[in-house]
């Protein structure tokens, strides 16, 4: 195991240095620059901005430095569109900010679709199972860009016009107070949950349809403890990787919710950035993006080897 | 007569489907006494699991029995599940067919057991450990204490089959409910369960209701029959009765379709001709496949050989077959596809029609595949599920018959289904609507459109119930006849082998351990392997079956990828090194056209050196 693990870490470093070349060659093959803009800056000027920031150099050469200075000093460079910060300080501003509400995110999706799916599983075709696929599906087919404003409608702006004032702030973080982070977690872990509520179910019944759970029940066991001790485990294999990319998703959060919210989210610096041809601020986060999608991948292969005994390492 | 533990009395049990209501038992009635076993026999669809989860009360969610059902004077089918849940496990327990799902994956077989007594018997730790181990070694599994640590997918199938057994006898049930408990299992290892389950009944005097659809073992074990049909009971008597005397039509022709391993004489049904001795067809010479495994070990794991076919001798003459028999993982269908090169061979030569066809490239294969056929075990997986039948079987022809027209593949395709036995009128149907014996009508059929010269079939009938099984046989032997067909018959069933084949190959772990003439195999057998498996096949005849001097082979296949597995019958050129080159046994003609692979003396045979 210990050298799965170190075997899987060896790989992602490889795995990292592949990302940052296909992003730098997308960036660059899309037209524009960064200081590109209408009123286009006079040559002489525009000389001096590119030497400032070594876009004069040729690209691979851009690329040798920017892995250069990654790896040797964990420095991602200048920001491009926010004069005098460096990438690591947006990064630093704006992540703790998403990882706050979508931890949250991932906690509710887990355990509220975990719970619903398992429940509507062993109730199948009652009233509680169409209930349950009802809401799944509901939640499902609600984009966030809805969910958003709808919220901010019935918490904030119609509670302020009848009952004397708004019972959630419609927006801002305020430092991650509680009733700052209560829509953003709802808007973003809504269509999580219903997804993962879903795998759950069928993941749960195919389980309680096998052998094993046959035999289970054979042996005289209640049913409490049949589901608990040999459905629970290999129901959730498929669970598992679902909720690997999804946790990533979330912690890296949702340009919706950053607008939506106004909560200063690493969302938002990204869309911004792609607008704005800020490559040094785009590759930051992509090598944040990727790294943690390694990571929860390399997190979800441990919880497969110990859901499921025939793998081993 | 004592009073009976199960009492069964008009059962009928309905499945609720989205096509309607299903009656998969229309009103059964029968008994089963204490220390006896009841055997209950049929073929798929009869009914006869689905009475015995009855009496568990553990149908589908969509079934529902009615009727009556008596376990010690208490009415099963109307008890609350508090109730059910004390009887289940404690006095009536169940074994199920397959040993490799019916156990969970995720728990150790400790866990497992242990769970049983701590809610039946309220005991644990200890006292309870110590019944588990207790139990696991009267059903001879070795090393029994570390099993119980170990996961269900860490021990071989019939392991898991005699944990199953232990944790259904660990309560010391009254009943015990056995359905197709030994027909996963390879012959030898069945051998071993159903002495071991004779056993348990004699010495706790626990009713067994034995289900199963092979009659051998019904001659095996059983003292009163049951005999189902379409979920109704045709005949039931003593077990002399039903076998020297039947008296229902059904039960007469079940009892004739069986394969029997002590007879040559197919009842009149068609049996195979004589070859002239010839210029063999396909000659293989020294075949070795070998697969590399990744084990774990080291920062990077490491690869290990598996030697699944290690160098086979053998050939064929225009118009044989030739068995393949051997229990699993001894290489027979990893030896197929490499003579068909669809996996290519390690080493070695494969010539057909005297031109060396090892080595070759997929693109000059294609010219071949028209003459070598193959035909697959399971009829319904093999088959395209979106394809009709008629679309699958034509299907060759449209790259070997580039002549042919549509219409023209058409009129081949019913021609060919009228051949199998099948209505010309089912060339539109999808696999689904077919049963398994029509399914490998149709697989057969696909396989000899192209007038192929060699078919190999791979357990094309072990699939099959034993009526149907015997028409499949019946039409390959005819076909045969009618097209010169040579073919490999590869099983695991060593009587259905002794019904088709001229010669005989036994197989061992991917060598060669005897090959002769069938007369000779059957009843001249010389290596200690062979001799244990015919002997472990049982005769559905139960007046042999009692007579039987059994030898049986003590454990379990071991791993193939332990070099020193393969020299199981000849230890006394054994290096005591998993990894090392062992000796390999040669092998010696001990009469004309019998090849015997060395061996030491055991199960009665001498020794045996080049």
């Amino acid at each position: 195991m210990f050298a799965y693990i170190v075997r899987r870490l060896a790989i992602a470093v490889p795995t990292l240095l592949i990302l940052v070349v296909f992003s730098f060659v997308l960036m660059f093959a899309a037209p524009g620059g960064p200081f590109d803009s209408e009123r286009p800056l006079p040559p002489e000027v525009m000389a001096n901005v590119l030497e400032r920031y070594g876009l004069d150099q040729p690209y691979w050469k851009q690329m040798f430095d920017y892995v250069k200075n990654v790896v040797l000093y964990f420095d991602f460079g200048p920001s491009f569109q926010y004069r005098d910060r460096t990438v690591n300080d947006v990064i630093a501003q704006g992540f703790p900010v998403t990882l706050t509400y979508g931890a949250w995110s991932a906690l509710v999706a887990v355990v509220v679709g975990v719970s619903l799916g398992v429940a509507a599983a062993l109730r199948q075709n009652t009233w509680l199972d169409y209930l349950a696929v009802g809401i799944t599906i509901g939640a499902q087919a609600l984009p966030n860009f809805v969910m958003a404003p709808l919220l901010v409608l019935f918490f904030t702006l119609m509670p302020a016009l009848y009952f004397g004032g708004p019972w959630l702030p419609g927006g801002g973080w305020n430092g991650g107070q509680w009733d700052h982070v209560i829509m953003p977690v709802i808007a973003l872990s809504t269509s999580y949950m219903a997804s993962i509520a879903r795998i759950t179910r069928s993941s749960m019944l195919e389980t309680l349809n096998s052998n094993f759970i046959r035999t289970a029940r054979a042996k005289g066991l209640p049913m409490r403890r049949v589901v608990w001790r040999h459905a629970m485990k290999p129901a959730m294999l498929p669970v598992i990787s679902y909720v690997g990319v999804a946790v990533v998703g979330m912690i890296t959060g949702s340009v919706v919710v950053d607008v939506a919210f106004s909560t200063g989210g690493i969302g938002q610096f990204f869309v911004n950035s792609a607008f704005n041809r800020d490559y040094a601020v785009i590759m930051g986060i992509t090598v944040l993006v990727g790294a943690l999608t390694i990571l929860f991948n390399l997190v979800v292969d441990i919880l497969y080897a110990w859901l499921d005994p025939k793998i081993r390492y | 007569m004592t009073k009976p533990i199960l009492s069964v009395k008009d059962l009928t049990v309905k499945f609720e489907t989205p096509d309607g209501t299903v009656d998969a038992v229309k009103g059964v009635t029968f008994d089963v006494a204490p220390g006896e076993c009841l055997g209950i026999v049929g073929e798929s669809g009869s009914g006869k699991s689905q009475s015995a989860l009855s009496a568990m009360q553990l149908l589908a969610r969509n079934g529902r029995a009615e009727g009556m059902i008596e376990f010690d004077g208490q009415d099963m089918l109307s008890m609350p599940t508090r109730q059910l849940e004390k009887i289940r496990g404690a006095k009536m327990s169940m074994i199920f067919q397959d040993p490799l799902t019916a156990l969970t994956p995720q728990m150790k077989i400790g866990q497992q057991m242990r769970e049983i007594l701590q809610i039946h018997k309220g005991l644990t730790g200890r006292a309870a450990d110590e019944k588990c181990i207790a139990w696991l070694e009267k059903v001879r599994i070795p090393e029994a204490a570390r099993r119980m640590r170990q996961y269900p997918h860490e021990l071989s199938g019939g392991m898991r089959q005699r944990v199953m057994i232990a944790m259904a006898m660990l309560c010391e049930p009254e009943l015990l409910l056995a359905d197709e408990p030994t027909t996963a299992l390879d012959v030898t290892v069945q051998a071993q369960v159903l002495e071991l389950m004779d056993d348990l009944r004699r010495e706790t005097n626990t009713g067994i209701a034995l289900i199963t659809h092979d009659m051998g073992v019904v001659a095996r074990m059983c003292q009163r029959i049951i005999v189902m049909r379409k979920g109704e009971i045709v005949e039931a008597g003593p077990v002399d009765q039903i076998f020297y005397d039947p008296q229902h039509d059904y039960t007469k022709m079940l009892l004739s379709s069986v394969p029997r391993i002590d007879q040559l004489d197919r009842g009149g049904r068609p049996s195979i001709e004589p070859i002239a001795p010839q210029d063999p067809i396909l000659k293989v010479d020294d075949m070795k496949v070998h697969f590399p495994i990744r084990m774990s070990g080291g920062l990077f794991g490491r690869t290990k050989m598996l030697r699944a076919v290690d160098g086979v001798s053998f050939d064929l003459r225009p118009g044989e077959t030739l068995g393949v028999v051997g229990e699993s993982g001894c290489g027979k269908s990893t030896l197929a596809r490499g003579v068909l090169n669809l996996i290519p061979p390690t080493d070695g030569t494969v010539a057909w029609l005297g031109q060396d066809i090892s080595g070759w490239e997929r693109g000059q294969m294609r010219s071949l595949r028209k003459d070598l056929q193959i035909v697959f075990q399971d009829p319904l997986a093999s088959l395209n599920p979106r394809m009709t039948i008629g679309a699958s079987i034509a299907e060759p022809l449209q790259l070997h018959r580039p002549d042919m027209n549509r219409s023209d593949r058409t009129a081949r395709v019913r021609e060919m289904l009228a051949q199998v036995d099948l209505d010309p009128d089912m060339i539109n149907r999808y696999p689904h609507e077919l049963s398994g014996g029509q399914n490998q009508r149709v697989g057969i059929a696909r396989a000899i459109i192209t007038e192929p010269k060699l078919v190999i079939c791979d357990e094309a009938v072990s699939a099959l119930d034993v009526s149907v099984q015997a028409q499949v046989i019946d039409l390959l032997i005819e076909l045969q006849k009618k097209m010169d067909l040579t073919m490999m018959f590869i099983s695991h069933d060593l009587s259905v082998v002794r019904e088709v084949s001229h010669r005989i190959m036994v197989l061992y772990l991917g060598r060669v351990v005897e090959y002769a003439g069938r007369d000779q195999i059957y009843e001249n057998a010389t290596h200690p392997y062979t001799k244990a498996l015919i002997s472990a096949v049982p005769t559905p005849d139960p007046k042999i079956e009692r007579a039987k001097d059994r030898l049986i082979l003590e454990g379990d296949l071991p791993s193939p990828l332990d070099s020193r597995a393969q020299l199981r019958f000849m230890p006394s050129r054994l290096v005591d090194d998993p990894d090392a080159d062992q000796y390999r046994p040669r092998m010696v003609e001990i009469a004309p056209g019998h090849f015997v692979a060395e061996h030491d003396p055991a199960l009665g045979s001498p020794g045996l050196t080049a």
